[in-house]
């Protein structure tokens, strides 16, 4: 209960950190997310479970704060990351680091091509402009972000 | 005992996502939902209470600046206005001689710009004016210098949220002042603001400027979005587009004006 509590309160810091700050990261528009990163954070390391709900929750209110167009579709993408990364629970630290990495950057592609594929789907935009210039560059900024917290994590714990 | 309870947990996070799932895609599904609408407006107005120190040190520290910035405007804008008053009241002698019907007149209501939120897809922010000052869905929202910004998406009793014109799935009938060609406004990830579909004919040079045409119950006309940065080569069509630099920067805007029909 009191994990519960703890990561609730945390999500809810990472998810004013990203509203608020988020900005500040931005390189040429693009801006990592830092919720993706809690939650598969806790996926990784806590319960799938939380995951899944934290994911749903945060999401729902990062929506409710910014969306312009669908309500509910970054609660729906963070809840189906946290499913995933909860699989390999306690297990990724078995597995190779290059594969981490892949795993890693699975789980962000699915919750970029969730949230941007399909708030640009009324935007003219050719599929292969939101790939390259949305989908692409934010997926790998996400992924040097998630690395160099995941490295100071591992340091901090060591 | 241990190998029969993998399974069960397994089952059990899958449950979960489904519920998850079907929760998300029921608030997908009824975006105008009054009771989802009403849980937004809760959120925008706690929200709104993470910026209000932040809001009232950065006051404190531009106040002056502002003060005399605006008191420089405001003699300008006195010597403008009496040259205008007199343009307006020629202007409406004579389309009451041509016999026109009246313009749509609006009424401002001043917010405070609590958050900004820009991302390579959407760009957004939320004010400090909500329902109870009088805000209305969809209504538009210009800056000081009487530039389009946006328009309202979302309202709770003390907030509102703004879409602005640079998120990608903003659209607005805009006129072209030169050749007073009507079109659309977008985006394109390679292009920038572009007005499709303009006349091939029709006589647009870089540096015109660009208004909202008042097609829309949105905005009305004669509010100005930006200036003709580029047009296209036109090749064996028909047609040309025109590129478009918006007037408005969204990186120092501080307050913003909601527009309401009287």
């Amino acid at each position: 209960m009191i994990d519960i509590l703890k990561y609730s309160l945390l999500g809810l810091l990472v998810l004013i950190f990203q509203w608020m700050l988020g900005d500040v990261f931005s390189i040429f528009g693009v801006t990592p997310s830092f919720l993706v990163i809690f939650i598969i954070l806790v996926g990784l390391t806590r319960s799938q479970v939380m995951a899944i709900w934290l994911g749903f929750i945060l999401g729902f209110i990062i929506d409710a704060l910014t969306s312009t167009s669908l309500l509910g579709i970054t609660a729906l993408a963070l809840s189906v990351v946290g499913y995933l990364a909860g699989i390999f629970q306690d297990r990724i630290v078995r597995i190779p680091i290059p594969v981490q990495y892949l795993l890693h950057t699975g789980f962000l592609l699915v919750f970029f091509i969730l949230t941007v594929m399909i708030s640009l789907q009324n935007s003219q935009w050719s599929a292969g402009d939101i790939v390259f210039l949305v989908l692409m560059p934010k997926t790998l900024y996400t992924l040097g972000v998630l690395s160099a917290i995941f490295v100071l994590l591992r340091v901090g714990a060591e | 005992m241990v190998t029969a309870a993998i399974p069960i947990s397994r089952y059990r996070s899958l449950a979960n996502l489904l519920v998850a799932i079907a929760l998300s895609l029921v608030i997908i599904a009824s975006d105008d939902n009054s009771t989802l609408q009403r849980t937004r407006g809760l959120i925008l107005d706690a929200s709104a209470y993470l910026y209000l120190p932040l809001q009232w040190v950065e006051t404190l520290f531009t106040i002056q600046k502002d003060h005399r910035e605006l008191q420089q405007r405001h003699i300008q804008a006195q010597i403008d206005l009496n040259k205008y008053k007199t343009l307006v009241s020629e202007n409406r002698r004579l389309r009451n001689m041509l016999g026109f019907k009246g313009e749509k007149s609006f009424l401002l209501i001043p917010a405070n710009v609590l958050s900004d939120v820009g991302s390579h897809t959407m760009n957004s922010f939320t004010v400090d004016q909500g329902s109870n000052d009088g805000v209305e869905l969809l209504a538009g929202v210009v800056d000081a210098q009487a530039q389009l910004v946006g328009k309202v998406v979302a309202i709770s009793p003390n907030t509102s949220l703004i879409q602005l014109v640079n998120d990608k799935n903003f659209r607005v009938s805009v006129r072209e002042m030169r050749s007073r060609n009507v079109g659309i406004l977008s985006y394109s990830l390679k292009k920038g603001y572009m007005i499709q579909d303009v006349p091939k004919n029709a006589e647009v040079i870089a540096g015109d400027s660009v208004v909202t045409s008042g097609f829309s119950d949105i905005f009305p006309e004669h509010i100005f979005v930006g200036w003709v940065s580029d047009i296209s080569p036109v090749v064996e069509d028909y047609v040309k587009s025109v590129q478009v630099d918006l007037g408005t920067d969204f990186n120092r805007l501080e307050e913003v004006f909601i527009l309401k029909t009287k």
